[in-house]
């Protein structure tokens, strides 16, 4: 599939999530709807024997159940109509009709004693699962504007004995509970579609890796099958190690490739926002993260923890902690010599976590140290043994991520020495 | 004689990998779309399948969905498409192995074939002991 299909498939998947969305919407509505119908005509039925009243109920919820039928089977409609707006607009639909049920309920409920003002929150919530802010505003606005003309519509029909001033009170406090349901619903719902943007940014990553990686799979095999080749044995000495050279720049190009895009990955999250902050065990998860490295680089024996067995906790993001984690702690075994120790410690004051990580390479001049933390620095030959490229994005993301946590990080390093990066955390 | 089955939409990949497989034993089918690959798994029983997961007309995930009661066929992801998302949902619709193609040329897809195919396959002895 090519990225054009990809992105094509995108919007048709966009589209489908906004009619999966509405038609969901729509099946709880006519729950929402049979009830208060239910209750609407009954309970006037039973408690007044007013027949027109009750035939004029009857007419209204039948109408509203006739269009809410009508609304469902069009968007149930798979072919034919396609277009998002039509979709949008029939959420608008909804959105203007639970407005004025709401307000109707409230009116042949008793007006402003009416505990169904609740009934608005359903248009207010409805606009922010299908739209941005500014929709969800202005449902809470009509929201406030058809309770209060219900509330003294209600008055003046009846002549209710309720004076001025016990009205002002309803009416002033619930359209600020419509405005504060909506504040609340907006942020909600920004915090998720944040969250499906980073989906699909990561999702189109993963393609555009596909893309790139296809010529090197394509390559990869062409020269497994030329190796297998009968023939290969006939190539000369020279032939055969150009064959192997090619070979080589290939998988050193797939390597970058990932390397790149999983430091873009990495990097994109950052602009993610902390939105469900828990208790983080930090002595866990070092320890976690320092086995892991520590493995990774086949140094298990130089690893030196002190770590306190009992949990300390602090306030975060569990995955991004473990990638600043990941990125230091991999670090200083990649810039040691194997046999020497690399030693990782947590100490402890009533509200912070200081965490240290400390090699024995070769550390690094004050030069290098003032460029440590900005982008695409790499100190590629300063390494020990053979490792893959990297990008220069390691620290910089850490430092952000730990900063974003309140965090701070710092660097001492002598050359000839050894490095040492200090960790502080707020406890939590 | 495995038979196997290779659902795989660039013919250069899958012209090389069906000769390498049909070389080292394997009786080979080749399909460019999941609809083709729906129609051949309702003709044939095959002991392993090699599916792309981005593939035209029906997609991996597609296939893997309607191809749910695969009995003791052994179901490989063959494919550069790694998001961790579509992985998690492969192997929750039942595949054995997500391998990437860079890393499994055509010979050394085979050595890794002959292993898989000895092994008993877990999901099967899952649905068994549930």
């Amino acid at each position: 599939m090519s990225l054009d299909a990809y992105i094509l498939t995108a919007s048709e998947r966009h589209r489908e999530q906004l009619r999966t969305k509405n038609l969901y919407l729509m099946r709880i509505r006519w729950f929402y709807v049979l009830i208060i119908g239910i209750t609407g005509i009954t309970l006037p039925a039973i408690t007044k024997t007013n027949i027109s009243s009750t035939s004029q109920q009857i007419t209204f919820v039948s109408l509203f159940l006739l269009l809410n039928t009508i609304l469902f089977y069009i968007v149930r409609r798979k072919d034919g109509i396609r277009s998002i707006n039509f979709y949008r607009l029939v959420a608008v639909g909804q959105i203007m009709m639970d407005i004025v049920l709401a307000s109707y309920t409230i009116y042949i409920r008793g007006g402003a004693n009416s505990r169904t003002v609740i009934l608005y929150a359903i248009p207010i919530i409805t606009a922010g699962i299908l739209f941005t802010s500014v929709v969800v505003y202005s449902a809470a606005l009509l929201s406030a504007v058809a309770y209060i003309t219900a509330v003294v519509a209600y008055h003046l029909i009846h002549n209710d004995t309720l004076s001025g001033a016990q009205l002002v009170s309803p009416i002033v406090f619930y359209p600020i509970v419509f405005f504060i349901i909506a504040a609340i619903v907006t942020k909600l719902s920004t915090l998720s579609a944040q969250t499906v943007e980073q989906k699909s940014y990561d999702e189109l990553l993963a393609m555009l890796t596909h893309q790139l990686r296809h010529p090197s799979s394509t390559i990869a095999a062409i020269i497994d099958m030329l190796q297998s080749d009968p023939s290969f044995k006939n190539l000369s000495p020279q032939q055969k190690k150009m064959l192997g050279m090619i070979k080589n720049e290939n998988s050193h190009s797939v390597n970058l490739i990932s390397n790149l895009l999983e430091a873009a990955r990495g990097e994109s999250k950052l602009d993610s926002p902390l939105a469900k902050l828990e208790q983080v065990n930090i002595a866990t998860l070092v320890r976690e993260s320092a086995d892991s490295c520590a493995l990774g680089s086949h140094r298990a024996k130089d690893l030196r923890l002190n770590i306190p067995d009992a949990p300390v906790t602090s306030l975060g993001h569990t995955d991004q902690l473990r990638m600043a984690l990941d990125n230091i702690i991999n670090n200083a075994f990649l810039y040691s010599q194997a046999g020497t120790a690399v030693v990782i410690g947590i100490g402890l004051d009533p509200k912070n976590i200081k965490l240290q990580i400390i090699d024995h390479g070769r550390g690094m001049s004050q030069a290098q140290q003032r460029v440590l933390f900005q982008r695409f620095s790499d100190f590629s030959d300063d390494r020990f043994g053979n490792s893959p490229p990297k990008m220069g994005l390691g620290l910089y993301v850490s430092k952000r991520i730990i900063e974003r946590h309140q965090g701070t990080l710092h660097v001492s390093s002598k050359v000839g020495q050894g490095t040492k990066i200090t960790v502080n955390l707020k406890r939590g | 004689m495995h038979k196997l089955l290779l659902i795989e939409d660039y013919p250069v990949i899958s012209v090389m990998y069906a000769k390498v497989l049909k070389e080292n034993g394997f009786s080979v089918d080749t399909v460019q779309d999941g609809e083709q690959a729906l129609e051949k798994v309702k003709q044939t029983n095959y002991d392993i399948i090699l599916l792309d997961m981005l593939l035209p007309k029906v997609n991996g995930m597609e296939f893997l969905k309607k191809f749910k009661d695969h009995g003791k066929t052994k179901v490989v992801a063959l494919s550069d498409f790694d998001y961790k998302e579509t992985v998690k949902q492969a192997f929750e619709l039942g595949i054995d192995k997500f391998w990437l193609k860079v890393d499994n040329t055509p010979h050394v897809l085979v050595k890794k074939l002959e292993v898989l195919l000895k092994e008993p396959s877990e999901r099967h002895d899952n649905l068994l002991t549930q």
